[in-house]
């Protein structure tokens, strides 16, 4: 389509459900309760000249373009900053009405280079706009006055620049970090003819508080704040409307293209997840789908010490079908598996699953959600009946306390977190339990009512001691309990949470955390009218984690924190689509719809559908595929985007599982870590290329458009279907991504009235989507429990073995940070990696100084797996005790550390708590230095026949 | 008014004849000595297009120029404009630069509208009083005095 310009009705909606009629211009207009004259007034199609004003932020007053007249009051007013009124009668047009703005024009340009012609911004500026609109002729006080047109650029931040000669000092920017983003990062420096824009104090935009959102690009009306790009290459001419696909949140985006070139990526005002915002990630970092590093042709090799052979497509299918053949006649039906992608639509996901249980003939197939939110899964389902979150986003603007448990939203779900702050800013109540201060503890304008540092390990204990508190003094919802929730397990539960080995008096000692501040953000969340948690991987990724999860599901449904907007318990889903792939059936033991492979009537209707016999049993989840291997049973594996020698715990093993095997597939963008062990890689195609669907964190099942065309000339859902059905079995034919939806929708009860067509009508549905509920399900489990009365599970804790002890005597923890993504496969192919150039260790000064550790030291950690250098950041952020670190450097290795400790129901890896020693180091670790020097022959290329020169 | 400059004030301090005050301020009009007779009251200050303002009282002698103090009430706009509002922002520099040139006599007539125009905009579309009244000063001068303004001040320069 044409290049998509959103309608900005100049002020934010009211939210009010009443209206008040009024006339303007003669006629008589319908608005909003609260609205600005300018909103009802665009609403009504007539449009207001405006430039201070923009719809994402609220009014401010400034520019005085928007004056009009009403009749009954004094003088002009301005539009953007008068409510309507029943009976009103405004007048935005009249000879004193265009004589102001042609004033109010006539000075701005007057500070304003004549660069137009030249601009960034040509034809792409409000400014430019307004100056047409008010019929601006002339500029009578000349320009020789005194002005700003000489100021030089910032061009620190790698994505935008800001060109203080072009700023009008409408605030918008100003406004969009406070409202929009909640950085506050920007500010009106200096006063009346001096005032300008400024990052901090004084600071430029790289190395101020700016984290780079890019809110205040968006809501810059001229060239001032400008996305490199579009000064580079100019103003984009068309659009195409997608999905971000880095992490849950799911943002819509509207690319905006030159011909076949990306120019930028813009948030959509209209997706309901983000609602016009984002992240630096979505916004600025998707410049890796055309790095120099990208593989768009197909290879295979025998021995992975061989360099990589570019063949055609038909070789390479046909080389991989060969070889899992032959490594199933070796060694039987279930010694080969796939890994779908959390990372790829679910139509692709769809695909892989199916070749898994057709052509593989198994239920070998798991997904990245292992390693993540597996316990999520398993443990709503088990207290509420479905594996997923409870609410929208936008509940949280209901909520009046927020308990946020082992997630760090600024970081990791950033557009979210923006949101968060918004509610926390008008005043509702924030408890962050994590071992870290992370930034929404304090953070401006905003700061955590409690903060609870309980040590690794320890969230059973606490979120058992919370509901102590509310069920011994009396903050029960009795109401709730009875009408919504089990009778019987709630009694037992009841008798068990009032025990004393619950009591915050007696775990104190374990978490660290003084009991009076367990009781008082006890009392706060149960006695909240709308009490919301919200967590991460600080829940699941313990060997606890599915316990925790269902300790916070029984302590919302104990305080009647369910079902309604504000409320619920919500997981923040890490990756783009690890809802979906969790939803498409990525499981050893379930297909779509979490429904259990050993369900005889759900496998005739697979076997009726795909024409091939269902295995009843179920098949290896990824460390029972990596286990066997190393046994010598599990032979071949197809990887779909998924980086296991990376992410996976405890990397030597999975090194060793990977060297193991016969036959290993990759299907990925680049030549990744696992793809080091690698045969046959098949090249992917990125989020700019695909067509399907993503669904986040709140079920959201969002729309991702072909923005360009495949770099690989085939979609993947293709590629798989070519391999299914080269391996005979099984007859897939698929000729687009709507049909493998549709496929999805008539096998799927959940997706049942969901199709590409029906989204893109409506732009998004959050799944459950059928007959039932035909405009999807915002909020779940609203009259009852998607399984009926809410179950109450008996939540013990019990430590983790992996301790700390004298050899071991600090816990290492991991997490991500804003700039970077996962495994970094991406964000390190972008600028972003000026943010942050290598992973370091985070740990608390005092434990730095009993160890002779100095900033910026290099350092050895060392736990019972292995051992890695890297350098130490001390900060006070950490509790004594704990160190901290990333993984998105894969020459860091910081999974040879962690172990595959892992959650008792899911196998979920115990990411977050690892018995280390950290001492001062001089030279990397032995299997960095092997890293090194083996990584560069593992990905050799051969120089390939396309390559050699013509005659 | 007459009483309170000429009885309790006792005139100018040099004992030059008063030629005209300010009321009210720096953004208070210019009343002329002509047009003392009126009550030191809100409606009736405001009536003869003054306002009472602060209440103080400035007296200024025959030596008076009406033009520099037009000037100088822009340019205390311009010194203490908060900015927010582009009307005073960026009028009260203009307005400043404009009465340089009317001073200098560049292009009288043209610059005068300008400044008639710029005087109604700060006026009917700045935000606060700041911008809105700082026109009052400027407006009351060039009414009452534009001998100061116009080419009369070119001649007798
Ligand atoms: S910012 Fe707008 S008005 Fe200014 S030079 Fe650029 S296009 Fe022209
Ligand atoms: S940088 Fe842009 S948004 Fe910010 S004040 Fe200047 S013109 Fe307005
Ligand atoms: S990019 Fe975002 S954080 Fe940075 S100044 Fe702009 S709005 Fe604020
Ligand atoms: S990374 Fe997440 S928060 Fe950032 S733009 Fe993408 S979906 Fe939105
Ligand atoms: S749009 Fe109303 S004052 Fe700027």
């Amino acid at each position: 389509m044409a290049l998509l310009k959103e309608p900005d009705l100049g002020t934010p909606s009211p939210k009010s459900h009443r209206t008040v009629a009024l006339e303007i211009d003669g006629m008589t207009v319908m608005a909003e309760q609260g609205a600005s004259i300018m909103r009802a007034a665009a609403q009504a199609g007539v449009s207001i000249p405006k430039l201070c004003a923009t719809d994402s932020v609220d009014a401010f007053g400034s520019c005085r373009l928007c004056l009009v007249e009403i009749d009954g009051r004094r003088g002009t007013l301005s539009s953007c900053t008068t409510p309507v009124e029943e009976g009103m009668v405004v007048h935005t047009q009249n000879q004193r009405l265009a004589d102001l703005r042609r004033g109010v024009m006539e000075l701005y340009i007057s500070d304003h280079p004549l660069d137009c012609l030249t601009c960034s911004d040509n034809g792409d500026c409000e400014l430019q706009d307004m100056a047409g609109a008010v019929g601006l002729r002339e500029v009578r006080y000349g320009y020789d006055g005194d002005s700003h047109t000489a100021l030089g650029k910032d061009e620190s931040n790698p994505y935008f620049d800001y060109d203080p000669s072009k700023c009008i000092v409408c605030s918008r920017c100003v406004r969009a970090c406070d409202e929009v983003q909640g950085t506050l990062a920007l500010t009106i420096e200096g006063r009346g003819f001096a005032s300008r824009v400024a990052a901090g104090i004084s600071e430029s935009f790289f190395d101020s508080e700016c984290v780079s959102c890019g809110a205040c690009v968006q809501a810059c009306p001229t060239a001032t704040l400008q996305e490199k790009s579009v000064v580079e290459h100019g103003v984009p001419d068309r659009t195409v409307q997608t999905t971000c696909a880095y992490c849950g949140v799911g943002c819509s985006f509207n690319a905006e293209l030159k011909g076949d070139q990306v120019i930028r990526m813009v948030p959509s005002k209209d997706g309901k997840a983000n609602q016009g915002h984002s992240c630096v990630k979505g916004r600025f970092a998707w410049g890796y789908a055309t790095h120099k590093d990208r593989i768009t042709s197909p290879m295979i090799r025998d021995k992975i010490t061989d360099p990589w052979r570019e063949v055609s497509w038909e070789e390479a299918i046909e080389f991989a079908a060969a070889q899992l053949k032959e490594t199933q006649e070796a060694y039987g039906r279930k010694s080969i598996g796939a890994i779908s992608s959390s990372r790829c639509t679910i139509e692709e996901v769809w695909a892989v699953v199916r070749m898994t249980r057709t052509a593989f003939a198994n239920n070998n197939i798991d997904t990245c959600a292992r390693v993540c939110h597996s316990p999520t899964g398993y443990g709503l389902k088990q207290t509420f009946g479905t594996s997923a979150g409870t609410q929208h986003f936008e509940s949280v603007q209901d909520s009046d306390v927020m308990l946020l448990i082992g997630a760090n939203p600024t970081d990791a779900h950033p557009v979210f977190a923006s949101q968060m702050k918004r509610r926390l800013r008008q005043g509702a109540k924030l408890i962050v339990a994590d071992p870290r201060a992370i930034d929404l503890v304090r953070t401006p304008h905003v700061e955590a009512a409690h903060h609870l540092p309980l040590l690794p390990g320890t969230n059973v204990a606490l979120v058992n001691a919370l509901a102590h508190v509310a069920a011994t003094e009396g903050l029960l919802d009795d109401e709730f309990i009875q009408s919504r929730c089990e009778g019987d397990s709630f009694a037992e539960w009841l008798e068990f949470i009032k025990r004393d080995e619950n009591s915050p008096e007696t775990v104190t000692a374990i978490l660290g955390v003084p009991a009076e501040d367990i009781r008082a953000a006890a009392r706060l969340y149960a006695t909240a009218d709308n009490a919301a948690i919200y967590y991460g991987l600080g829940v699941t990724e313990h060997s606890q984690g599915s316990t925790m999860v269902m300790g916070m599901a029984n302590l919302a449904m104990a305080t009647g924190n369910i079902g309604r907007s504000g409320v619920g318990v919500n997981p923040l889903r890490g990756q783009n689509n690890v809802q979906g792939s969790c939803d498409m059936g990525s499981f050893p033991h379930e297909f779509s719809d979490y429904r259990p492979v050993s369900d005889e009537t759900v496998r005739a209707e697979f076997e009726a559908a795909w024409g091939t016999p269902q295995d009843e049993e179920n098949g290896f989840r990824i460390p029972n595929m990596l286990d066997e291997a190393c046994a010598g049973g599990f032979k071949g594996l197809y990887v779909q985007g998924e980086d296991i020698a990376q992410s996976d715990p405890n990397t030597l093993h999975v090194e060793e599982a990977l060297r193991a095997m016969d036959i290993i597939i990759v299907q990925d963008l680049f030549l990744n870590e696992t793809a080091r062990f690698a045969h046959v890689f098949l090249p992917g195609t990125s989020f700019l290329e695909k067509d399907g669907c993503f669904i986040n964190a709140e079920r959201r099942i969002n729309r991702v458009r072909p923005v360009t065309k495949s770099a690989t000339d085939k979609d993947e859902w293709e590629v798989t279907q070519a391999l299914a059905n080269a391996l005979g079995n099984d007859k897939m034919n698929f000729t687009s991504a709507a049909e493998i939806m549709d496929e999805i929708a008539a096998l799927t009860p959940s997706f049942g009235g969901v199709s590409h067509t029906m989204l893109d009508e409506k732009g998004s549905v959050q799944w459950p989507c059928n007959a039932d509920a035909p405009e999807g399900t915002p909020i779940m489990h609203v009259d009852e429990f998607v399984r009926g009365k809410g179950h109450f599970v008996l939540t013990e804790f019990v430590p983790t073995t992996e301790k700390a002890n004298r050899k071991f005597p600090m816990l290492l923890t991991t997490g991500r940070i804003l700039s970077q993504y996962n495994v970094g496969a991406q964000t390190r192919r972008t600028e972003n990696t000026q943010w942050w150039e290598e992973d370091v260790l985070e740990m608390h000064p005092s434990d730095a100084e009993v160890r002779g550790i100095q900033d910026g030291h290099c350092v050895s950690i060392r736990s019972r797996k292995g051992e890695i250098t890297l350098k130490a950041v001390l900060s006070e952020r950490m509790a004594p005790g704990v160190v901290y670190t990333t993984f998105h450097h894969p020459e860091t290795g910081a999974n040879v550390v962690t172990t595959e400790n892992s959650d008792w129901a899911t196998e979920c890896p115990e990411y977050k708590v690892t018995a280390v020693e950290v001492t001062p180091a001089n030279h990397r670790s032995a299997w960095q230095e092997e890293y090194a020097a083996s990584t560069p022959n593992m990905r050799q290329v051969a120089a390939s026949s396309q390559l050699e020169p013509a005659e | 008014m007459r009483e309170l400059v000429e009885d309790f004030g006792g005139g100018t301090r040099s004992g030059r004849p008063v030629r005209t005050a300010q009321v009210g301020g720096p953004l208070g009009a210019y009343i002329p000595q002509s047009a003392f007779d009126v009550h030191m009251d809100y409606e009736s200050l405001s009536g003869s297009g003054a306002m009472l303002g602060h209440g103080g009282v400035v007296v200024f002698n025959d030596s008076v120029d009406m033009a520099r103090q037009a000037r100088f009430a822009m340019e205390f706009c311009e010194i203490e404009s908060c900015g927010k509002c582009t009307p005073c922002r960026i009028g009260s520099v203009r307005g400043k630069e404009t009465l340089d040139k009317i001073i200098a006599g560049a292009n009288l007539e043209k610059n005068l509208a300008v400044l008639d125009d710029l005087c109604v905009l700060m006026t009917d579309a700045s935000l606060c009083a700041m911008g809105g009244l700082t026109p009052m000063p400027v407006t009351s001068a060039l009414k009452h005095f534009p001998e100061d303004f116009g080419s009369a001040r070119q001649a007798a320069e």
